[in-house]
């Protein structure tokens, strides 16, 4: 069970630092 | 190379060539919105998938909230299939009673079919219940080579737009791509395979009574399950009788079809498309390898109608083409060749005209030495990474020419979608690398490819190796890494290399060899195939987005004409010298290293 909360949470944090990275490449693109 | 080989490559390739042409000018409408035939049967289902999920699909995307939405989904993909694999043990459709996947391994296999790599560190067939197979595998086969079909278009989009923000709607792309293409393409394929003898059966596995007992040393367990050791440390056996054999089955045909139209890979077998459930017919493996290359071929004539010069789709196809008859001819005769080892030591006749010739071993009888060659060209050129040999037991060259075509970021002619995105990522490199070279203006298709698209294209094309390299220099140092493989020297290093550049690209075919089910191969292995598909795809994603909100200028003296076969010949260039500057030190660690061991002795 506590791998699966730390495995779900890795999921969660990766698909969010994506998304970050999407919103960072747009402010490279307007500097 | 024999006569039959070459014409084995030519049936092929004009079958492949002429079914992806009428293909891709269907997807073209598909993606345009124009009548396609089949919009009058599935018009109503799709419109209303999109009243129960509540979408309005004429909203339009700027690029953040494209890839914003390829995420979201593809993190509930991710969550959904780790969860089914958990609970699979009290769900339904069971019964040969599989107990839920190790966390780890249910990390390694969600992640691995929800980016296109079906990279399988399990037995299919020992590990996962049928509801798993059908319901988490087979539907995310679709999912997962949908979004990177969308991605491509989106991209498309980017390229055709004129000073706007839109790139289409992520989930109509994606629904479309699935209900227009995807579905029916597989169901008519897997018609075909049930036809040819592939198993499609909720029936468990099946119980055969040999028809000769076969004797064996069975292995003494204690009372705990552990194996006893004699006095010598070395596990008990004892004599027995093996009367009875268990034959696994089960819903195989309808994976099969989308395990191949999507380059997904992912078996229903541990030994994929060499098991004869899975591949029983050389008919089966000319459609298998049909079904892999049919849309990311057709969907370079989608680019040439979509951007409305169907020169610039042609080019892509020929430098895709050429390097893809390059490779398939450098592994056929590698395996025609055999091993001078083998030859010197016992004598054998590897070129004989009584047996399929060449290097058989890992091969399976059926196909020969063409059919498996050509199947490892197509499958790693593609992201498919379906086996129908081993190609951990190819030549040194021989299976040089996959980890290559893995390595060259699968362009040749690549994934569903991503292959074609990652190619004219290339592209947008080449018009650049023309641009420094003799003073071209560095434009693709009437837009300027200008810093920020650079930086982007490198991000996407130095991410893979990145990964890879970083991946096996890890896994070289590591003690339970290294203990996983089965060989020593250049071929156990090939195998840790081939291993981490097929998950970093997305291609999940495995060089055979490798222990991959340990925490540390499902743990890292993981991280590549999410980050490999999608630390590229944001970038990619990027780029269309900053190229849509350009102006098309019109073509100048200093312009760089895209549609000529003088660039196709520097896209390949291109392609060729990046891929061999980022691996050939790694590659001379493993597979060159082989064949100068294999042919110096």
């Amino acid at each position: 069970m506590f791998n699966d909360i730390v495995f779900l949470g890795l999921v969660l944090v990766a698909v969010a630092v994506t998304i970050a990275l999407a919103g960072f490449f747009d402010r490279l693109r307007s500097v | 190379m024999t006569s039959n080989a070459i014409l084995q490559i030519v049936v092929y390739l004009a079958v492949l060539l002429g079914l992806a042409w009428p293909l891709g000018l269907y997807m073209a409408r598909v993606y345009t919105d124009r009548p396609c035939g089949l919009d009058r049967l599935l018009g109503p289902v799709e419109r209303f998938l999109y009243r129960l999920c509540g979408l309005d699909p004429e909203k339009e995307m700027d690029w953040k909230a494209y890839a914003a939405s390829l995420m979201v989904f593809t993190g509930f993909s991710i969550l959904l299939l780790y969860g089914q694999q958990r609970l699979q043990g009290v769900l339904p459709l069971n019964p040969d009673g599989m107990a839920a996947v190790p966390p780890d391994l249910a990390l390694n296999t969600a992640v691995s079919f929800s980016t296109n790599t079906n990279w399988q560190a399990y037995a299919g067939e020992s590990t996962m219940s049928y509801l798993t197979q059908m319901l988490g595998f087979t539907v995310h086969n679709f999912i997962s080579a949908a979004a990177g079909m969308s991605v491509l278009v989106a991209f498309i989009r980017g390229l055709t737009g004129r000073e706007t923000r839109n790139l289409g709607n992520f989930w109509k792309d994606l629904t479309r791509s699935v209900l227009y293409i995807l579905l029916p393409l597989s169901v008519v394929f897997a018609l075909l395979f049930v036809w040819q003898g592939v198993p499609q059966t909720f029936g468990g596995a099946v119980t055969a009574t040999l028809l000769e007992p076969t004797p064996y040393e069975s292995p003494v367990k204690d009372a705990a399950g552990a194996p006893v050791l004699d006095e010598a440390g070395k596990p008990k056996t004892e004599p027995a009788t093996m009367i009875e054999q268990t034959i696994a089955r089960g819903p195989v045909a309808s994976q099969e079809a989308i395990k191949e139209l999507g380059t997904n890979g992912g078996g229903f077998f541990n030994v994929n498309s060499a098991h004869p459930f899975e591949n029983p017919t050389p008919l089966t493996n000319f459609l298998e390898m049909l079904a892999i290359l049919l849309i990311p071929g057709g969907l370079c004539f989608t680019f040439g109608a979509m951007v409305r010069d169907k020169r610039q789709g042609m080019v892509l196809l020929a430098a895709m083409t050429f390097i893809f008859v390059v490779m398939l001819g450098v592994c056929v005769l590698s395996e025609q060749a055999g091993n001078p080892q083998l030859a010197g030591l016992f004598g054998l006749d590897q070129t004989a005209s009584a047996q399929s010739g060449g290097n058989m071993e890992g091969k399976e009888v059926r196909f020969g030495i063409t059919g498996s060659a050509l199947f490892a060209t197509v499958t790693t050129g593609a992201s498919c990474g379906a086996v129908n040999a081993m190609h951990d037991s190819f030549t040194p060259l021989g299976g040089l020419v996959p980890m290559l075509l893995i390595q060259l970021g699968e362009v040749v002619y690549g994934g569903t979608g991503s292959g074609l995105y990652g190619m004219l990522i290339f592209a947008i490199v080449a018009v650049f690398v023309a641009g420094l070279m003799v003073g071209r203006t560095p434009e693709y298709l009437g837009k300027k490819i200008e810093p920020f698209e650079m930086k982007m294209a490198s991000l996407v094309i130095l991410v893979p190796p990145f990964l890879s390299l970083m991946g096996t220099a890890v896994g070289v140092v590591v003690p339970s890494a290294k203990a996983a493989i089965a060989n020593t020297g250049a071929h156990g290093f090939s195998e840790i290399l081939y291993a981490f550049s097929s998950m970093s690209n997305n291609n999940g075919s495995a060089f055979a060899g490798l222990s991959a089910n340990a925490v540390f191969y499902n743990l890292a292995g993981a991280l590549c195939m999410f980050l490999g598909r999608f630390w590229t795809a944001v970038p990619v994603l990027a780029i269309a987005g900053a190229l849509a909100s350009k102006k098309i200028v019109p073509q100048g003296a200093g312009t760089l004409p895209t549609h000529t076969p003088l660039f196709a010949g520097l896209l390949v260039c291109v392609v060729l010298v990046v891929g061999a500057l980022t691996f050939f030190p790694a590659l001379a660690l493993g597979p060159i290293a082989e064949h100068l061991d294999m042919i110096g002795r």
